[in-house]
């Protein structure tokens, strides 16, 4: 079989995994929230880079198949029983395809910039008027909020209204953390000595978890506090029971270790259930 | 008797003593109030037995006769005592010498860095015995983090040296036809620091676990020593810290001395664009090491400076955490760490680019697609992986307004990467592919590091990674560039050299059995691990919630499957050493320098120096320059070039 | 580390096209390159953390080194570094005297200026522990005792093989590849003076 048609082969064979691919990711990629492969999508952040996240697996489906199937057809193809008696052509180059592959290249980053850069862009939108803000304190191993709109009501467990935006002002204060809420797409470090920012609107009621995503110490692992994201009025009596002074302070795990068990199954519930001040 | 001494025996010894003298006493005549009755090390006790260790080995090897005889301006070395000291006549005994043979180094280099490789391949299975289930059952959480940091801290260090150390050494002088590198005993320095700086390393769990109590001892950092937290951790972190400066000080040394040898050794008629690919990659690697290697050894100094002497780069004086006057900055250290932390990975991987390239070429028995491509390929990630660090800062807060910049400079670097990839596909186009065992892990390669290249795309966008960073998504994504992309051409590469450097052959049926046992182990439990990345389980943790369990599991079933098949190429490596079949000059019918020299290689590698008259990849059967090739060629394959 | 370079190279035993003094030269640029890269890091830790102008970085009531001492030991580095190149270009045009007296001058200005500094620092007006000026100070004066340590020890060699003759107008070979070790280590407290000092901290 002579060049040309080595090469239809494998274009062919190209294509039909690519659009085989592409069909499937484009079933597949709506479900995976509903089964668990993803985070739940609980605010408008999360929305946009779940969008971003399936563009960018649509764009190296084909990068991914072309590569891999021309090895992999050379390797079935040209593949010599034991040691060759002769050698390939020698071929040291081909200036058309190497143009035609770094115009290509050049032409996909340059969209996958500009794409990302928009995308970056809305979200960074501008605070609305109605912002929530809540002050988050990293300490090993727990979170601390306050709400200074709210004369500065503090508590170890978050809750937060529906539909109103969020900004966090995140600080710690001893070694760096990370503020992650997997659900919303938000994660921001925090930082001793400096406060970083971050903004979201919650979008689904529901219960979710803060996570710590910087080893922090001894008991990262354990570093993980519910999150509520409630209606407004649900919101409204969470502030009014902090502000009576309701709400107990979780113990970090540094000194009460008692929620620290073993069991996977009570640990879970200990953490989303009873543990819940 | 006077064989022993000077040697690494003797070296060992006084090394010992000197630790011992260093750590109890001298520090109770500096006044630090550290008894000398009784095992009592406190930090600048344990560093001073640092220094102590240090000098007392490099005096057991004689590494300090040249300096001295050259200070009091003795005659200088003849010809027949630098053979001498390159181990000439000394048998076996040139091994465990300070000896200044390329080839002696190498192989010594060969050896450690599988020692490591294996010691850091245990601190996976230990973390992949933790998380088999939720539940942190096997180990207490600091200790954990303790195995974490030092299995990628270990791991790091193994695959910076994996390739300068022994095939920088070995191969890459006879490759450019030289009688050695250009400083013969900084070189054999360059590996005698690494000795000590890993013995050091490894005191990390023996103070910080066994000797100082017990689970908040150790270092509970992670590779990355973020400086506020390293400042604030057990005991463990100064030897880390210590250890890790003198590999930084020895790579630093080998990087300075393969940049000279590669610049002013080559031999009559080998041009820059004759050099042979692994020849590029590592150098290329060599001057990462040498620009990149400073700023983390700041930064581990001041980490030292910080815990010991309470100065205040890291410290910030907030609530009740203040020790110095504070003052510090968190993000310095990020900055530092990750100024040397992403050059690092690109130094990792070049060689292997390199190495890969020049295997396909020989068993694919065609000339290298695109020369000068390839070379750009190289050369243009050597530049711009200094422009990329800040991608790791995506989510620390720091400069948000130049996030920006980043995510375009780390985009870009996809396109020299991918040069590389045509280069590669070119190449095995229309060959006739020799399957050995070095061309299987060359050619697996090519899967693996496209899969870590193309999910690299997904973390280099800002609002992408907001929600991947810290996750297990990153820790999928390094490994498959790293393990599938450097550590599978290293394998490639001690199959394709090992016959040179030993003169045995290694089993190619034991080979096959490990190439497949990789493969399979590899993929499938890092596939599994993007998946709980993308659920959204995070990275170093002892214990997880439920829902990532059943991809745990996976994880780490076939992670064990990863490591049983490296247990297979460790017994091949060593039972084919002892008894291997012997190896030929040339078993490849490769056509670079190295091997046109007679195994085992000779002391001075060339009877006459070598002067090339051609590049090395020279395969092919001629096709017409310029003129489409006839039909029965294969078509309008095109033009030659180059 | 420089000390383990050959300074001169053995007869090219095969009639080898190496060239022995370009490759010391190359390779001691290399070294100082990566240490100027290492002081460079050394010096990003100051400005990062003088930006940012924390209480930590100058605490009140903490005292200034006596800017004399400082400016005097700094004049000795780079007048040693002055002789060093005049006893090299003396070399070079064929005077053993230049070299020798040259570097023997050098020497001992280096070895002066290391115990200035060594003494000098036992009397500072501040310990590491007070804020990240002092912490900063301290570990760029010390990276600057260890450059002069490495750099006695190169001195006092090349004086001594200097005495004996063993150099000429055309076996140089090992003295430019020190000299960039040593104007290197000249140029260091110049910078770390005008940072800490000349440019006041508390300002």
């Amino acid at each position: 079989m002579n060049e040309p048609q080595h090469l239809r082969r494998a274009a062919l064979i190209w294509l039909v995994l690519t659009v085989v691919s592409l069909v499937a990711a484009w079933i597949i990629g709506p479900q995976l929230a509903s089964w668990g492969s993803i985070p739940p999508v609980a605010s408008n952040r999360a929305e946009d880079v779940d969008k971003l996240l399936g563009i960018f697996t649509l764009l190296s489906i084909p990068v991914f198949w072309l590569v891999v199937v021309f090895a992999g057809y050379a390797a079935f193809t040209f593949k010599s029983d034991g040691r060759p008696d002769r050698d390939g052509p020698g071929i040291r180059g081909h200036m058309p395809t190497q143009v035609t592959w770094v115009i290509v290249s050049v032409i996909l980053v340059s969209f996958l910039f500009g794409y990302g850069l928009y995308a970056y862009n809305s979200l960074q939108s501008a605070s609305a008027a109605n912002t929530l803000v809540v002050h988050v304190n990293g300490e090993q191993w727990l979170w601390n909020y306050s709400f200074p709109q709210y004369g500065n009501a503090s508590s170890t467990t978050l809750e937060l209204p529906v539909n109103r935006p969020v900004r966090f002002d995140i600080t710690s204060t001893d070694v760096q953390h990370s503020f992650w809420v997997p659900a919303m797409d938000v994660k921001q470090d925090a930082v001793p000595g400096v406060t970083t920012h971050i903004s979201a609107t919650p979008t689904q009621i529901g219960s979710y978890e803060v996570r710590c995503a910087e080893l922090c110490g001894v008991y990262h692992s354990y570093m993980e506090t519910p999150l509520l994201i409630v209606s407004e009025s649900d919101f409204e009596s969470y502030i009014a029971t902090l502000q009576s002074g309701g709400s107990a302070r979780i113990a970090s795990p540094a000194n009460a270790l008692a929620w620290m068990v073993p069991d996977a199954d009570s640990r879970a519930s200990s953490i989303r259930e009873g543990w819940v001040a | 008797m006077r064989k022993l001494v000077p040697s690494y025996f003797a070296g060992a010894v006084l090394g010992a003593i000197g630790f011992f003298l260093g750590s109890q006493y001298v520090t109770h005549f500096i006044g630090a109030g550290n008894a000398p009755d009784g095992p009592n090390f406190d930090q600048q006790g344990l560093v001073i037995g640092f220094i102590g260790l240090l000098f007392g080995w490099l005096l057991g090897i004689g590494a300090f006769k040249y300096p001295f005889s050259w200070l009091l301006a003795m005659k200088d070395p003849d010809h027949e005592e630098e053979m001498r000291l390159a181990g000439k006549d000394a048998g076996v005994m040139r091994y465990f010498r300070f000896t200044t043979d390329h080839k002696v180094v190498g192989i010594q280099y060969l050896v450690v860095t599988m020692l490591m490789l294996a010691l850091g391949g245990l601190g996976a299975m230990l973390i992949r015995t933790e998380l088999i289930t939720p539940g942190a059952k096997a180990f207490p959480t600091g200790t954990y983090n303790t195995i974490v940091s030092m299995h990628g801290m270990l791991m790091i260090l193994t695959t910076i040296s994996f390739f300068i150390g022994p095939f920088g050494n070995f191969v890459v002088p006879i490759m450019i036809g030289a009688r050695d590198m250009a400083f013969p005993r900084l070189n054999a320095l360059s590996f005698a620091l690494l000795f000590p700086g890993l013995v050091i390393f490894m005191m990390t769990p023996i103070f910080g676990l066994i000797i100082m109590n017990g689970d908040g001892g150790g270092v509970q950092t992670g590779w990355t020593v973020y400086g506020t937290l390293a400042d604030q951790t057990g005991i463990g972190m100064t030897p880390l810290a210590a250890g890790v400066l003198l590999i930084g000080a020895s790579s630093i040394m080998g990087a300075v001395n393969l940049v000279t040898t590669v610049i002013t050794m080559r031999a009559p008629g080998m041009t820059w664009t004759r050099l042979p690919m692994t020849v590029w990659g590592i150098f290329g690697a060599a001057l990462l090491a040498a620009i990149g290697t400073g700023a983390f050894s700041a930064d581990l100094l001041l980490i030292l400076l910080d815990r010991i002497y309470k100065t205040s780069f890291f410290y910030v004086a907030t609530g009740g955490n203040a020790v110095g006057a504070g003052g510090g900055s968190s993000w310095l250290s990020q900055n530092l760490f990750w100024f040397f932390g992403h050059p690092e990975v690109y130094l990792i991987v070049l060689p292997a680019f390199g190495i890969v390239i020049d295997i396909l070429v020989v068993f694919g028995r065609k000339p290298l697609f695109g020369y000068k491509m390839a070379v750009l390929g190289i050369m243009g990630v050597v530049v711009l992986s200094f422009l990329v660090w800040a991608h790791h800062e995506f989510v620390s807060g720091w400069a948000p307004e130049i996030r920006p910049f980043y995510m375009a400079t780390t985009e870009m670097i996809s396109i020299p990467t991918g040069l590389v990839f045509l280069v590669v596909l070119g190449t095995l186009w229309r060959g006739r592919l020799w399957m050995t065992t070095a061309m299987l892990f060359a050619m697996s390669f090519i899967w693996n590091f496209l899969i870590g290249g193309l999910t690299g795309v997904f973390l280099s966008d800002v609002p992408a990674d907001v929600q991947l960073h810290g996750g297990m998504f990153v820790t999928a994504h390094f490994h498959y560039t790293i393990v599938g992309g450097a550590l599978m051409g290293f394998f490639a590469a001690v199959y394709f050299w090992f016959p040179k450097m030993t003169g045995r052959m290694l089993d190619e049926r034991l080979g096959k059995i490990h190439f497949w046992g990789t493969q399979i182990g590899f993929n499938v439990a890092f596939l599994a691990m993007f998946y709980v990345g993308l659920q959204g389980m995070p990275r170093r943790v002892a214990d997880y919630a439920p829902i990532f369990a059943p991809a745990n599991f996976v994880i780490s079933i076939f992670a064990f499957i990863l490591a049983a098949s490296i247990l297979v190429f460790f017994y091949n490596v060593i039972a084919s050493w002892v008894a291997g079949e012997k190896a030929v000059a040339n078993p490849w019918g490769a056509k670079s320098l190295e091997w046109l020299v007679p195994t085992p290689v000779p002391l001075e590698n060339f009877e006459e120096i070598p002067v090339v008259a051609s590049g090395p990849y020279d395969y092919g059967e001629p096709v017409d320059s310029g003129k489409p090739i006839p039909a029965a060629g294969g078509g309008s394959a095109g033009q030659v070039a180059g | 580390m420089a000390t383990s370079i050959p300074a001169s190279g053995h007869a090219a035993p095969h009639g080898d096209s190496v060239d022995h003094d370009l490759k010391l030269r190359r390779g001691m640029l290399f070294y100082v390159l990566t240490d100027v890269i290492f002081v460079i890091f050394l010096l990003t830790t100051y400005v990062w953390l003088r930006a940012f102008h924390g209480d930590g970085w100058f605490p009140q009531g903490t005292k200034l080194p006596d800017q004399q001492t400082v400016y005097i030991l700094t004049g000795l580095c780079v007048l040693s570094g002055i002789f060093y190149f005049i006893g090299f270009m003396g070399i070079r045009n064929g005077s053993q005297a230049t070299l020798t007296i040259c570097m023997a001058v050098a020497t001992v200005l280096a070895i002066a200026a290391l115990s200035g500094q060594i003494r000098f620092m036992g009397h500072l007006p501040f310990t590491t522990g007070d804020g990240s000026y002092a912490s900063t100070y301290i570990m760029l004066s010390g990276y600057h005792i260890y450059h002069m340590l490495l750099g006695t020890f190169l001195g006092i060699g090349v004086t001594n093989r200097a005495l004996r003759g063993r150099y000429s107008s055309d076996r140089t070979s090992g003295l430019s590849a020190i000299g960039y070790y040593w104007y290197w280590m000249a140029l260091t407290p110049v910078l770390v003076t005008l940072m800490m000092l000349v440019l006041p901290p508390n300002s």
